[in-house]
């Protein structure tokens, strides 16, 4: 059980972790090109 | 216990997991898995229509558009005058016909380009209608426009017009390298926030200026409204490459396949309009009746028809909840039922 519990523990840390660090390198992709990667509305 | 333990093969790991992943995605992400999903998981917020819209266009890309379908492209300003795309294909209807395939496509401020860009992307071969919204100030946006347009694109797609635009206007953009996902990295990059939705469900569409019925305070609408006087200035000097940029778009209509093409008008708020200069009004309604004789497109105008008021708007070009959007919905199907083809016409 404590086992059970401490893979999960992982499992929701690695998902969290690597959703971020996905994102972080996609921002950095995106701002290479010059984005601010905000969503432009207009005017 | 070794394996909580830093070391070298575990931090080999977890870069191999994440790349691993980025490479999972880069797959997953697709333009017909955008088109099959519900939009309002990509959404950020209620009003994020630029989601709503990417999603819409890969979901006719994907499985095709009826071939007698109504595309209305258009802005904000339509999305605030119009009550529902539901209620436009009922009014719009024929007793006895079915209704209507009538699609809004709309993103805030749309520029003439991104319209364009949409129109690349619908599939090729309907031979409905397509309804462009046009207006004097969205019609010749300043130099910039352009630029901010490319390095923070609001749609999650490309556009070889775009790209073609920005080349002829010195504006570098990255080659494109076949990964949808890369392609298009700061459309998703801006929408980190998404995750949510997994966990609170797709978010449901809202209007942004109906939960602002009061006119913004006079030093707001002072500097908006000279500002927007500024844009339709700008057609005395931009005029001519912006009516290019609308011949490009019939080009792509007919190209598509459309047998009707229609312009539509915005119907904006006379107060904010009367400080507009004048001469550049009349420049650019000489400039479009023009166009609409050379190029024989139709210009719908339902100003009339709406009867809108200043007290009716939000602000300079959104229409509040009520009489004047329930009007302008009626005479805009009432257009709408003039170009839909019999049923026993249908192709």
């Amino acid at each position: 059980m404590r086992n059970l519990a401490r893979w999960a523990g992982w499992t929701v840390q690695a998902l969290v972790l690597g959703y971020l660090l996905f994102f972080a390198i996609l921002r950095l992709y995106a701002a290479s090109s010059g984005a601010a990667v905000f969503q432009y509305q207009g005017f | 216990v070794a394996a909580t333990r830093p070391s070298i093969p575990a931090f080999v790991g977890i870069v191999a997991v994440v790349v691993a992943l980025a490479c999972a995605t880069g797959v997953f992400v697709t333009p017909k898995r955008l088109g099959s999903m519900d939009a309002g998981y990509l959404m950020t917020d209620p009003f994020d229509t630029y989601a709503l819209l990417t999603c819409r266009v890969m979901e006719m890309r994907a499985e095709g558009l009826e071939p007698d379908a109504i595309v209305v492209i258009g802005t904000s300003a339509l999305e605030h005058a119009v009550t529902s795309e539901a209620d436009l294909r009922t009014l719009a209807r024929r007793e006895g016909d079915p209704e209507p395939p009538i699609h809004l496509l709309l993103g805030p401020a749309l520029t003439l380009w991104e319209m364009a860009a949409v129109l690349e992307n619908l599939p090729a071969g309907f031979r409905g209608a397509v309804v462009i919204n046009v207006t004097p100030i969205g019609l010749a946006p300043d130099a910039n426009y352009l630029r901010r347009i490319t390095t923070n694109p609001r749609l999650g797609f490309s556009s070889p017009y775009i790209r073609r635009a920005a080349a002829e206007a010195g504006i570098e953009m990255r080659p494109l390298t076949g990964v949808y996902l890369l392609d298009n990295a700061p459309f998703f990059a801006a929408r980190v926030a998404c995750v949510r939705n997994i966990l609170t469900g797709p978010r449901a569409v809202g209007r942004l200026y109906d939960d602002r019925p009061q006119l913004p305070d006079p030093g707001r609408w002072r500097r908006m409204n000279d500002f927007f006087a500024e844009y339709a200035r700008g057609i005395e000097t931009q005029g001519e490459a912006a009516f290019g940029t609308l011949a490009d778009i019939v080009a792509l209509c007919r190209e598509r396949g459309a047998t009707t093409i229609a312009l539509l008008e915005s119907v904006l708020n006379t107060r904010a309009t009367d400080e507009w200069p004048a001469e550049s009004l009349a420049l650019y309604d000489a400039m479009m009746r023009e166009f609409v004789e050379a190029h024989a497109v139709e210009r719908w105008d339902l100003s009339a028809e709406t009867g809108a008021t200043p007290d009716d708007y939000v602000d300079w070009v959104h229409l509040k909840p009520g009489g004047a959007r329930d009007r302008y919905t009626r005479a805009l199907a009432q257009r709408l039922a003039g170009i839909v083809a019999p049923a026993e016409f249908a192709p």
